[in-house]
């Protein structure tokens, strides 16, 4: 990894590293501008995604039938798939502290091993915040397998024997969104899953109920905490998909044009 | 003071440790991308060495994890016991006949190739099936979106069998043109957003405002 980084760095253009290093100085500057006046009470307005209510509603059905709530950490927190993981851990830390308020149980299941040790960590924080230290035991955080195949299939194992009612799959979900479509249907399962991997991303949009398409998921992750500092980072973000946006054009004109790029 | 203040008073439990870590790791890569100071590029890649070695730490750590659990279950005779016990057994094989014999052993090459090797295909040839099943389901005309979706999805299929150019021989540049004008822009958008997404994640990651993910938990809520 370390000297693919490296490579990648070595073989950028002087000029492209130059854009990336400005683009990135220029939206953080932004971002810590915005928290800034946030916290002098210009909290930025961000809309609620759709999804957090569908998690809102599973973790309720799952209470009132007193069924458990599976949620799935897919992917290996490692590369490009990292900062999925990340998102997946901070959603886990909002669903987790519903579960535990509502009284439901929770199963959480990693592909990952790297991935127990933080699983753990946020689970024991959603414990002291919101639920009795009996609210979720050992045996209900369960390692799976890296391969993706194996993985679903445990999964679909343990939403079928442990009769749960809600299947929540955050990550670098992909191979496993169709045979856990399979699984939440037999079972009755609402389905919500999040992914920023572009591999069957379509699967995913037509297979759940709820989802987190691409950067849906990093935003969400950011919501969950609803203050000012990170509101602004989102807020911040949105300009620079619309610099992005603004960009496209100019470009397509200046290659007409004849300018070389 | 209880016990457990006394933990969480630990200077190695503290929430600011973590943060600095994390914000530290993530300034000294991100430096070491845009500007090659000597110092910061060896420190760089020792990070990047360390990371191979906290992997590992954290593939004991999972063993340890999955052999507790399993270990629990076939003491109480709980569930599937059996299975868990075949796992850790099979488990503890693998990696004993690694540790001995490296990866040429017998007993190593025999459990990947005849154990491993064959279970995966048949988990993923089982997969195809509640793969055909679940896509019938999702595909279904539901809305004017899927039913978009499915249309544009059927052409791409004919497109790549050699049917399909012989059920109608006007399929080849039409399926071109939805990769070219309707594939590769969408997820070529998709992606840009993605990266945005995750640029300003390793952001909050440096600044110590991505805390959930570490399970710390913020003094006002």
């Amino acid at each position: 990894m370390s000297n693919k980084l490296i490579v990648l760095a070595e073989q950028t253009p002087t000029h492209e590293l130059l854009f990336g290093g400005l683009f990135l100085i220029a939206f953080l500057a932004l971002s810590l501008y915005i928290a800034d006046q946030a916290k002098k009470g210009k909290v930025p307005y961000i809309r609620r995604l759709p999804a957090f209510d569908g998690i809102e509603l599973t973790i309720d059905r799952c209470a009132e039938l007193g069924k458990p709530v599976y949620y799935d950490i897919s992917g290996l927190p490692r590369g490009d798939i990292g900062p999925m993981v990340v998102a997946a851990l901070s959603i886990l830390s909002y669903v987790a502290r519903r579960c535990f308020k509502s009284k439901c149980r929770l199963i959480v299941a990693y592909q990952s091993p790297e991935t127990s040790v933080m699983a753990r960590e946020v689970l024991n924080s959603a414990i002291q915040e919101e639920g009795d230290p009996n609210s979720f035991q050992d045996r209900d955080l369960r390692f799976t397998d890296t391969n993706t195949f194996l993985h679903a299939a445990k999964g679909m194992e343990m939403v079928e024997t442990e009769d749960c009612r809600g299947n929540i799959a955050m990550g670098q979900v992909f191979l496993n969104v169709l045979p856990l479509s399979e699984a939440n249907k037999a079972n009755g399962c609402v389905a919500i899953q999040g992914s920023a991997y572009m591999t069957q991303i379509h699967a995913l949009g037509l297979a759940t109920d709820y989802n987190f398409i691409g950067e849906e998921l990093y935003a969400a992750a950011a919501m969950i905490s609803r203050d000012a500092d990170t509101l602004a980072t989102l807020r911040s973000q949105d300009f620079a998909k619309l610099f992005i946006v603004a960009l496209i054009p100019c470009m397509a004109i200046a290659l007409a044009l004849g300018v070389s790029l | 003071m209880s016990k457990t203040e006394a933990v969480s008073s630990s200077w190695l439990r503290r929430s600011e440790l973590v943060v600095a870590l994390g914000s530290v790791c993530t300034a000294i890569l991100l430096i070491n991308y845009y500007i090659k100071i000597p110092g910061i590029t060896q420190l760089a890649s020792y990070l990047e060495e360390w990371v191979i070695v906290v992997m590992d730490f954290g593939l004991i750590l999972g063993f340890a994890s999955i052999a507790q659990r399993n270990a629990r279950n076939m003491t109480k005779r709980r569930g599937e016991w059996w299975l868990d016990s075949v796992a850790l057994l099979v488990a503890t094989v693998t990696i004993l006949s690694n540790l001995i014999g490296g990866r040429n052993h017998p007993i190593f090459t025999f459990i990947n190739v005849n154990l491993r090797g064959v279970g995966t295909p048949t988990m993923l040839s089982m997969h195809g099936f509640f793969c055909i099943s679940a896509a019938l389901r999702a595909f279904k005309f539901k809305s004017l979106q899927i039913t978009v979706a499915l249309g544009a999805m059927m052409l791409i299929m004919l497109y790549n069998v050699p049917l399909g150019e012989v059920i109608w021989p006007g399929i080849a540049p039409v399926a071109e043109w939805l990769i070219d004008y309707g594939f590769s822009p969408g997820s070529r958008a998709l992606l840009m957003t993605t990266s945005v997404g995750a640029i300003f994640l390793g952001f909050r990651v440096l600044t110590g405002m991505e805390r959930e993910a570490y399970g710390i938990r913020r003094e006002k809520r």
